[in-house]
């Protein structure tokens, strides 16, 4: 197969120095070994839920600001109204979220991810 | 106040001046002066990151929001803060694992064309410009509040300071006045708080019900600042993923190792900034409270002296010497800020001229290191001065819709390119012109026909474009993609960039 594409023209390549030493590698066969597939769907799975969660959380909060400012305004707990109960879970719901992503990508992505750079670089020889 | 003004001034300088000395003899390659050789750890960089990220358009100007609006205030802190997740699980690792500089060098390293890269410049130096230029004017207006100077002279000191920090003390200088600024603002927000608790009996629920009892519900409620609802959607989406867009941040993704070290340090970030935007809603209404919103007002209509009025009647009073000291020290701290940010931004422009436009575009590649460097400090020379002449057309213009502007961009022409780069099999060259001309034409075409520049009865009915212009940014992507044939070389280049971006795979 051609590989033309993998030594790129060094002018406008951001990583010069990494391709220089390994002109053949096959990176269609790179990413269809199953040690990256792996990684890719756990990532996926990790990620996909949470940002989910996160973006319609932020976006209902801010739906509700617009369109249901008698809700947010609603008294609640105390002194605070609906809208500032949601903000204020807001906020360490955002670090949860961090945190679980720093969490997981310590423990799986990072060990996946060097295996099947392991992989390439024996495959590759 | 203008001896003391002028002694704390001094001071931020003398410490400033010296931390660029000590990074001067320490900047000799190109790769120390745009990354400091990408040696940070994670708490040195989430300072930093903290540093560059709380502007005073965050700390002065939501604290300003909530005091005169209420809540609208308080989901502008909070978006803030919730832009960094997208950028924590999409954007920032990738980054790191694919490029060394700059912005450009992501989209070069996937496209192999110097169109593409280009397009990341133009990108880059718009959005960078238009942050830097309220900045200048912030500061500004600072150094007139501390020191007495006319605006012009003190539009010159900002610019002469930062253009020194960057072009001696490259990324190195940038960083440690960024944590070394990062310091002074929690510490005075601490302070700011402890101080504030004590007036409210140690119950921050209090201050809620002071703020109802003297300006009643509505004060608490959504709706006092943006009054169209389509606004507040449209804010979100800008702070939720055009803080990803952002060139100066990403560029301090390359200031750390890895990936690892990548991700720990926003974890830094978020803890950081997250709590200083939180304190900023009781801020805005302790002063509220204490100052008053007339008194917030006729100071500044914007709201943007509410933290420095408050630390002033939190030190006594406008009489008193303990007063005179709180606002002279907030207002060199909110200086300190402006610098930090505006180093900051100085440097990843100066990346998009030398890096990308000189080095890639127009010279192949093909410069040595040590021109690098001479290019990349005349370009940050070149940048300030730039900076300052157009800082000194901003007098008496309302900048802050350029703050809008920048954002807006930054969500709709910078951050298409960058996930359809990163995620896109089928995205090319055409894709990238198209994405970023699109984004980029109709943020700013809306801006201007907007209610910022208009007046209230605008043709565009909303002040932030972002919920129009992100979806045309992705649209134009998406269009200029499809121009173009399926060229076997792009889609399977695409498997590289895929590779690398999860892996952090280097051959080393």
């Amino acid at each position: 197969m051609s590989i033309s594409y993998l030594v790129p023209h060094d002018c406008d390549s951001a990583n010069p120095e990494d391709t220089k030493g390994a002109p053949t590698i096959d990176w269609s066969a790179a990413i269809a070994q199953p040690a990256f597939r792996e990684l890719l769907r756990f990532k996926w799975r990790v990620i996909a839920p949470m940002m989910t969660i996160y973006l319609l959380f932020f976006a209902g909060l801010m739906l509700l600001a617009g369109y249901a400012r008698p809700v947010m305004a609603a008294p609640a707990l105390g002194p605070l109204n609906v809208g500032y109960v949601l903000i204020i879970i807001a906020y360490p719901m955002c670090w949860a979220v961090a945190l679980i992503y720093v969490f997981a990508a310590d423990a799986w992505f990072d060990p996946k991810a060097r295996a099947a750079a392991r992989n390439l670089a024996r495959g590759g020889k | 106040m203008k001896t003391l003004g002028l002694a704390i001034f001094l001071l931020i300088l003398g410490i400033t001046l010296a931390i660029t000395h000590w990074a001067a003899r320490r900047t000799s390659s190109a790769s120390s002066f745009y990354t400091a050789d990408s040696s940070l750890g994670p708490a040195q960089n989430g300072f930093a990151l903290a540093g560059d990220w709380m502007s005073a358009a965050a700390f002065l100007g939501f604290s300003g929001l909530a005091a005169l609006y209420g809540m609208d205030g308080s989901l502008y802190a909070l978006g803030a803060l919730v832009g960094f997740l997208a950028i924590l699980m999409l954007i920032a690792e990738p980054l790191r694992n694919t490029g060394r500089y700059t912005l450009g060098d992501v989209i070069g390293f996937r496209m192999q064309r110097p169109e593409a890269r280009l397009a990341a410049v133009v990108g880059t130096i718009v959005v960078n410009f238009a942050y830097l230029i309220p900045q200048m004017a912030g500061g500004a207006v600072l150094i007139k509040l501390l020191l007495g100077l006319p605006y012009q002279a003190s539009v010159a000191v900002v610019g002469a300071v930062m253009i020194v920090y960057v072009m001696f003390g490259g990324m190195l200088a940038t960083t440690w006045i960024q944590i070394v600024k990062a310091v002074l603002l929690l510490g005075t927000a601490a302070v700011l708080m402890l101080l504030i608790l004590f007036h409210f009996g140690f119950n921050p629920l209090t201050i809620f019900s002071a703020v109802e009892a003297r300006y009643g519900a509505k004060m608490l409620a959504p709706g006092n600042y943006l009054s169209n609802p389509l606004d507040q959607l449209s804010l979100g989406l800008s702070f939720a993923l055009g803080t990803a867009g952002l060139p100066h941040v990403i560029t301090r993704f390359y200031t750390v190792p890895d990936a690892r070290t990548a991700r720990k340090s926003i974890i830094w970030l978020m803890l950081l900034a997250g709590t200083v935007f939180f304190v900023t809603t009781l801020i805005g209404f302790a002063s509220a409270v204490l100052v008053g919103q007339n008194a917030i007002r006729a100071a500044d209509p914007g709201g943007n002296l509410a933290v420095p009025l408050l630390a002033q009647f939190l030190g006594g009073g406008a009489d008193s010497i303990g007063g005179r000291i709180f606002l002279a020290f907030v207002a060199a701290v909110a200086f300190a800020t402006i610098l930090a940010v505006a180093a900051g931004l100085t440097l990843s422009t100066s990346g998009a001229i030398a890096h990308d436009l000189y080095v890639n575009v127009i010279k192949g590649g093909n410069v040595g290191e040590e021109r690098q460097v001479k290019v990349a400090r005349l370009s940050s020379l070149a940048v300030g001065i730039l900076a300052m002449l157009l800082g000194l057309l901003a007098q008496g213009l309302n900048v802050a819709v350029l703050v809008i502007l920048a954002i807006s961009i930054a969500a709709s022409a910078n951050f298409p390119i960058i996930v359809l780069s990163l995620f896109w099999r089928r995205f090319n060259t055409s894709g990238v012109i198209w994405g970023m001309a699109a984004g980029l034409a109709s943020a700013v075409i809306l801006a201007v026909l907007g209610p910022a520049v208009q007046g209230p009865p605008a043709l565009f009915p909303i002040v932030n474009p972002t919920i129009i212009s992100m979806p045309v940014g992705f649209v134009g992507a998406l269009l200029g993609t499809f121009l173009v044939p399926r060229k076997p070389r792009d889609v399977a280049r695409f498997d590289e960039v895929l590779f690398r971006a999860q892996t952090g795979l280097r051959t080393d």
